[in-house]
């Protein structure tokens, strides 16, 4: 096992990766931005290092700075948690060049599955349903394009090859806005991502946003655990996340699940990821693959009872998985709400600010996950994430629904608005129970 | 006041454990304060503490530009780019922050004396840690 691990992030996820860490009795250096000198994460490291002013550029993305600490504070591996270098390949690959281990997949894992159009055509050839769509990127000077277009049939997406969080994505509804489009959505590709190129997939209507966490160790082994379903999204940024869906049955689950796991074979996958689904009427369809351990892994965690983040550490050091994805049993229905600085009633604009009261709620089958405190000052440079709040219910979803409401209700922040009533209403939502809704809920009931 | 005599009353707080030293001569007066120890707190301590941490500041703190090791002199061989009592312009380089082979020039934000060099030379430092203190004046 390691001795001494770099957390290469901040807020709430580097927390996580210093809990597991420390009881795996792996020593802890947090790296820390100006802005975030009074953030809790540098607190709880053994060791903390501030290494450049609040410009994610400047310190969590400057990979040469965090080299430079891991080197002089003798870490044998860095754990990259969610978002800046996480999935950049030029960072594993950087790791690897001065011999210490990026707790994550392979560069070649994280450069085949980031670009999303060869990513479709690797599982693909594995046998996983994928959105019908181009096979590749287009462009309006393509002689194909029209046929690949008309073959699909309208609405059709374009989206970025290098994308992700919405951007680079247009919807298509007929030939006569097709070629404007492509080329708004490369323009905004290349100004979100250096990259313009751009796919065409079917566009499907309102699906719901199902994804399989999976675990791949060195010997071939591959883990796939139950469902989460994060359908109910604000703009592609998922706010409420629940496993297992309420839409999804034992027999579909096993066929979800298998292709999940034929996913990651396809590129031999190693530690965690997740595997994204759209599923409609029925059918579900492969759009993606995170290289990374997610902001909702804390879900599984609560209804398996595995701790993903050390499971990550053991994968990493050689350790092989020692269950089958069969012996994992679900414990319950867990929902996560994600606690946001942002104001739902004012276009969730994000907000920086102190924090002059901060009390967490509690009790039986309540987790939260936060940096946050009284006092805190939100820095703005970054996220707006400020606590994730799971609950398990252990005999179904209303019962989880019931927790979920009963600890907002404790939940008291103040001195910036949050989500937090935001998402309160969602749980009295007779739609929300009733669980028969798609990604465009938020959108079609709030119209934000 | 001589540049002797700064160093001696330099070396003087650096082996005691006084933080703060007033001077006062018929024709001088200086006041010298020493830099909380940075790497004696555990963070958890740090986090306890840190909202006694801010001090007046008399002199002007030259600060590190990134994380790495701080080096004195462009090389072993030369002298050292400055020390107790020396004269600094404005924008002049006193020190050189070394990391993966990738190096940075300490600069003096302001024109003045050397009072004291707060870093060992070679030692790393993190960003933005003071390096040395410099009192403002031509």
């Amino acid at each position: 096992m390691f001795k001494k691990v770099l957390v290469a992030n901040r807020g709430e996820i580097a927390i996580r990766i210093i809990r597991a860490a420390k009881e795996l009795g792996i020593k802890t250096v947090a790296i820390y931005s100006l802005a975030d000198s009074e953030s809790l994460h540098r607190f709880y490291a053994d060791e903390a290092v501030c290494i450049g002013p609040g410009e994610p550029a400047e310190s969590y993305l400057n990979m040469h700075a965090i080299i430079t600490v891991a080197i002089e504070k003798g870490c044998d591996s860095i754990h990259p948690g969610y978002g800046f270098l996480a999935e950049n390949p030029d960072f594993a690959k950087l790791c690897e060049d001065y011999n210490i281990k990026f707790i994550g997949p392979t560069r070649e894992q994280i450069e085949k599955m980031g670009k999303k159009d060869e990513a479709k055509r690797i599982v693909k050839s594995y046998g996983v349903p994928v959105v019908p769509g181009s096979d590749g990127c287009v462009d309006i000077n393509d002689p194909k394009l029209f046929k690949i277009v008309k073959q699909i049939g309208f609405p059709v997406i374009i989206k970025a090859a290098a994308g992700g969080g919405g951007k680079g994505m247009r919807i298509v509804k007929s030939f006569d806005e097709l070629n404007t489009q492509i080329e708004v959505a490369k323009q905004e590709a290349k100004g979100a991502f250096g990259d313009d190129s751009v796919y065409i997939e079917k566009y499907l209507e309102n699906p719901r946003h199902i994804e399989v966490q999976i675990l791949g160790d060195k010997y071939g082994n591959v883990v796939s655990f139950p469902e989460r379903d994060c359908t109910i999204q604000r703009r592609h940024q998922k706010l409420i996340e629940e496993t297992p869906s309420p839409v999804i049955n034992e027999r579909l689950r096993k066929k979800l699940l298998k292709a999940a796991r034929r996913a990651a074979r396809a590129v031999k996958y190693l530690n965690a990821g997740t595997v994204e689904f759209i599923y409609k009427d029925g059918e579900f369809y492969f759009i993606e693959m995170n290289t990374r351990i997610q902001v909702e892994h804390t879900i599984t965690e609560m209804i398996t009872g595995i701790d993903l983040v050390k499971e990550q550490f053991r994968i990493a050091a050689g350790e092989k998985l020692e269950y089958d994805s069969d012996d994992l049993e679900i414990r319950g229905h867990a929902i996560q709400c994600r606690i946001n600085a942002e104001d739902p009633e004012n276009g969730f604009i994000p907000q920086a600010g102190t924090i002059t009261k901060w009390i967490q709620p509690g009790g039986p089958g309540v987790r939260v996950d936060t940096h946050c405190y009284s006092g805190y000052t939100i820095p703005p440079y970054y996220d707006s994430l400020l606590a994730k709040v799971c609950v398990m219910g252990h005999r179904g979803r209303s019962v989880a629904i019931d927790r979920m409401k009963r600890v907002l209700g404790e939940f008291i922040v103040e001195g910036i608005p949050t989500t937090i009533p935001f998402h309160k209403k969602v749980l009295e939502h007779s739609v929300f129970n009733s669980s028969e809704y798609g990604t465009r809920f938020v959108e079609d009931y709030y119209g934000v | 006041m001589n540049e002797e005599y700064l160093k001696l009353v330099n070396e003087f707080i650096e082996g005691s454990d006084l933080t703060e030293v007033e001077i006062s001569a018929e024709d001088f007066s200086i006041k010298i304060l020493k830099s909380a120890k940075q790497t004696s707190a555990t963070p958890m301590e740090a986090f306890e503490t840190k909202e006694n941490k801010t001090k007046e500041k008399e002199f002007f703190e030259v600060l590190s530009p990134a994380p790495g090791r701080f080096l004195r002199a462009d090389t072993p061989s030369h002298p050292p780019l400055a020390v107790v009592g020396s004269k600094v312009k404005a924008g002049q380089k006193v020190g050189v922050i070394e990391a993966l082979s990738v190096r940075k020039d300490v600069i003096s934000g302001v024109e003045g004396t050397v009072v004291q060099v707060l870093v060992e030379n070679n030692e790393f430092v993190e960003y933005n840690q003071p390096l040395m203190f410099i009192k403002p004046g031509v």
